[in-house]
């Protein structure tokens, strides 16, 4: 029968567990907040994976080639032409744009600001390539294509960047993992001291049960029931202070005006409410499968 | 019959302790040798000073606490080997008195007296009335809903003897159920526990109340500095108190 409510006319029994009591609405607030870490913790990795997918997409879909010139400007942009038309024969190359004066500023601008860069900067002779990743022809086929036009040149096919923020990501993902574990951690062990310090603070009711033969397992089911209910409760408070947490960092920045990188990848995807909707869940087979092996075991020492 | 306190009828007793031996901490035995048999349906009352090990004897029958030395057998099971499962099955077939009530400040006189009923997950429907009726047999009809700390002494101790033999246990063990209440409710209640006995459990009760055993007749268990003795000896020992 439910601890809560036998239900008969006008009777009703009380709890065996009264509730209500001080230290309860602590430890929901201490539980709330760290299902809510936990939940951002796990929506962080999850972005952090996404953002770092869609990074290395990019970069397998592009390439750069820079080529050995004179500083001659007549020479280089003529170099480039060549460069630009012997690539856009290639198979597997959708574009091949040579980075000019105005592009090289606009890519420079967070170094030297707004407006035309000094004359007497030297600039590399680049070509940016966006290619079919599918179909896109190796560095060595490049390199080998321009020299046979008389070019010196050097391919850069990003996988080095590619690894670096594929192995950022996987870093930041067991970084979270690590932090979710961390937080669950806490939360069992917030539980455990919970439900032993209840153990200890009733007592009295643990001993009439006891001696009218309540079996242990009855009596720790009171308590798996009460953290279950904790640890729902503090799930559904930790999820909703997530959202809000969330929408309140994207909120953040796109006022702050960041509105590139990472924040493409905040918004709440469908997997990302699963997360959430998990997270009562776990949150309460955590509080009741520690309050039983915390209670079983306070249990046995009380005889 | 001195020490030895075998009062058995030659059924195979209910409860049973050879030389049992209850030490707390390095101080004396509280129990000393204590040899006793209770036969099923047997009706026994525990007499002696404080401190002489009444609670002690009585903790041991049912099954709080394990002996020192000695063998317990309690329905023909050795309490030491016991596992805690077996334990608490056999503790639902005893019902205690505690002199200290044990009820529970934040639960009705009703869902006090029905605890025992209730960890057998039987519904509520199963067991309301007879609860109301036992209540309403020890004077509390009109304070089932009533919180115990409202209570007088006198009707804690109602509720307290009333949540014992709810379940109509084979043992009932009473530590001075009568100590405060006025003696026509202890004239009542002593009859409430010889009707239980009539109808076959087995009653051990521990008191001071020397005119109530006389009242009852009933064999006597008299301790003394943690030495039991039974019969006619424990009788002339209490007489002469």
């Amino acid at each position: 029968m439910s601890e809560d409510v036998a239900k008969l006319g006008s009777r009703r029994h009380a709890p065996i567990l009264p509730r209500g009591e001080a230290r309860e609405g602590a430890l929901f607030m201490v539980m709330a907040i760290i299902c809510a870490l936990a939940c951002l913790s796990a929506l962080g990795a999850r972005a952090a994976y996404r953002a770092a997918d869609n990074w290395t997409t990019a970069l397998s879909g592009s390439m750069t080639v820079q080529l050995k010139t004179s500083e001659d400007s007549f020479e280089k942009a003529s170099a480039l032409q060549n460069a630009e038309d012997t690539l856009r024969k290639m198979p597997g190359i959708i574009k091949a744009k040579g980075i000019d004066k105005v592009r090289a500023g606009e890519l420079l601008e967070p170094w030297f600001g707004k407006g035309p860069l000094p004359e007497d900067l030297p600039l590399p002779s680049l070509i940016e390539l966006q290619v079919d990743p599918a179909k896109a022809p190796s560095p060595q086929r490049l390199e080998k294509a321009l020299r046979n036009a008389g070019l010196e040149p050097q391919v850069d096919d990003h996988k080095k960047w590619a690894g670096s923020v594929s192995n950022a990501a996987s870093a930041l993902r067991l970084g979270a993992l690590g932090v979710l574990a961390l937080l669950a951690a806490a939360a069992a062990a917030t539980v455990s001291f919970a439900a032993r310090a209840g153990l200890e603070a009733r007592r009295d009711i643990v001993e009439a049960l006891h001696l009218v033969g309540a079996q242990d397992r009855y009596i720790s089911r009171l308590f798996e029931h009460r953290f279950l209910g904790l640890g729902v409760r503090a799930g559904v408070t930790g999820a909703f202070l997530a959202i809000a947490g969330t929408l309140g960092v994207l909120f953040w920045l796109q006022k702050s005006g960041a509105t590139h990188l990472l924040v493409g990848e905040i918004p709440l995807q469908p997997a990302d409410f699963g997360i959430l909707a998990l997270t009562p869940l776990m949150a309460g087979l955590i509080g009741m499968g520690t309050a039983r092996l915390s209670v079983m075991a306070a249990l046995k020492k009380l005889d | 019959m001195d020490r030895a306190a075998d009062i058995s009828t030659g059924d195979e007793p209910i409860v049973r302790l050879n030389n049992v031996g209850v030490r707390y901490g390095r101080g004396l035995e509280a129990l000393n040798d204590v040899k006793l048999s209770l036969d099923p349906g047997s009706f026994h009352f525990l007499t002696g000073p404080s401190g002489a090990g009444k609670s002690t004897l009585l903790r041991l029958i049912y099954l709080a606490q394990k002996p020192t030395r000695g063998l317990v057998t309690v329905f023909g099971i050795d309490a030491a080997r016991a596992s805690r499962r077996t334990l608490a099955a056999l503790r639902q077939r005893i019902g205690v008195v505690f002199q200290d009530f044990h009820l529970l400040s934040h639960l009705s006189v009703f869902d006090n007296v029905a605890l025992p009923l209730r960890i057998g997950d039987a519904p509520l429907k199963a067991y309301r009335e007879d609860v109301e009726e036992l209540l309403t047999w020890v004077g509390l009809k009109e304070k089932m809903d009533a919180n115990p700390e409202t209570l007088s002494g006198g009707e804690r101790q109602r509720a307290a003897i009333a949540r014992a033999v709810v379940g109509k246990p084979e043992i009932i063990l009473a530590d001075e159920p009568t100590g405060n209440v006025d003696h026509e409710m202890a004239a009542r209640l002593m009859r409430l526990f010889v009707q239980l006995n009539k109808l076959g459990s087995t009653v051990v009760i521990a008191t001071h109340d020397l005119d109530l055993v006389r009242e009852i007749g009933a064999p006597v268990m008299r301790l003394e500095r943690g030495r039991l003795t039974v019969g006619a000896a424990a009788a002339a020992n209490m007489e002469r108190q």
